[in-house]
């Protein structure tokens, strides 16, 4: 039984259905897990704890995409939200549309209903409140991350940041670490390591290795396939003349 | 070619691309591979730098397409 005294006595909102073990509270509030709570009726640390890492993330078509010609809406900013327990990070699929931002793939999103295919985005990331910017970046597009949260960041960006989480204190940082290839806070395209290969120039390489073309013999092409074809029948046809089957 | 043309041709050659370029970023257009890379990152400003605005696919050389947990989403 955990002693009344250890209970915090300034959140008579909570007093109903909390659990309280000791300095870990499992707040039963009914709005948690349901999107993000007004922050000013709480103090910081119950804010952090209830509605998690919040943050304001500006949201725009890569730089490179821009420059090459691309458009898109004029940047955006959205309320974003820290999940650890993302692998991908995630934005609102119509406000990536509405953005303009280029789709550059698709994967398969597994979460508590399942698995599901969603569109992969490529956009530029800024953090005014940290001084982050992040570009560019694959973002997945899903209905609706959370009520209240229009993107999650999750461990794809995270790799290339620091994210210091103080419950206790009820805030949290978000830093470029010093090992990522940053540029004046701006993560940039790594060079590739030795042994890929690597664009020279605008113009696409030649000489890459290639999957068979659908519809080949072995591998070869289809003229070639009919000429070694035609060629065959002729050494048969050859063959049977020569040992005067006809 | 579309996006969804291209993703499909990754789809059906994902053996051959997963055991050629074994966890690399290929760079997709008109279904062929234009290059293989590092992260994703530098696929996709190799992307824009060689296609500009036009449509391209970026995807990691798997043999099985990896799920992504969301669990909030």
């Amino acid at each position: 039984m955990i002693p009344l005294s250890t209970r915090p006595r300034s959140y008579p909102r909570l007093a109903r259905g909390p659990l309280f073990l000791g300095e870990i509270k499992i707040a039963h509030h009914p709005k948690l897990g349901q999107g993000v709570m007004p922050g000013a009726q709480m103090d910081p640390v119950m804010n952090l704890a209830v509605n998690g890492a919040i943050l304001q993330v500006q949201v725009s078509i890569p730089a490179a995409y821009g420059q090459a010609g691309g458009s898109g809406g004029a940047p955006q900013t959205f309320t974003a939200m820290i999940d650890s327990g993302a692998s991908i990070s995630c934005i609102n699929i119509g406000a990536a549309q509405q953005l303009g931002l280029p789709q550059v793939s698709s994967t398969q999103l597994g979460g508590v209903g399942g698995s599901s295919e969603a569109p992969i985005y490529a956009a530029a990331l800024v953090l005014p409140e940290y001084n982050v910017t992040v570009d560019p970046v694959q973002i997945a597009g899903v209905g609706n991350p959370l009520p209240g949260v229009d993107m999650l960041i999750g461990r794809d960006i995270l790799r290339m940041l620091d994210f210091d989480y103080r419950g206790s204190e009820g805030k949290f940082t978000i830093t470029q670490t010093a090992e990522a290839p940053t540029t004046q806070n701006q993560v940039q395209a790594a060079p590739p390591t030795p042994g890929t290969v690597a664009p020279q120039g605008m113009q696409p390489q030649t000489g890459l290795p290639q999957p068979p073309a659908s519809g080949t013999i072995l591998g070869m092409k289809p003229l070639v396939a009919a000429g070694v074809g035609v060629a065959g029948a002729g050494l048969i046809i050859g063959s049977l003349f020569l040992f005067d089957v006809f | 070619m579309s996006v969804s043309d291209d993703l499909a041709w990754f789809e059906s050659n994902r053996k051959f691309i997963a055991a050629t370029y074994q966890g690399q970023w290929v760079l997709i257009r008109d279904r062929a591979i234009k290059g293989a890379y590092s992260s994703n990152q530098a696929a996709m400003t190799a992307g824009f730098q060689m296609f500009g605005s036009q449509p391209f696919v970026v995807k990691q050389a798997l043999a099985e397409e990896p799920v992504h947990q969301v669990p909030t989403a």
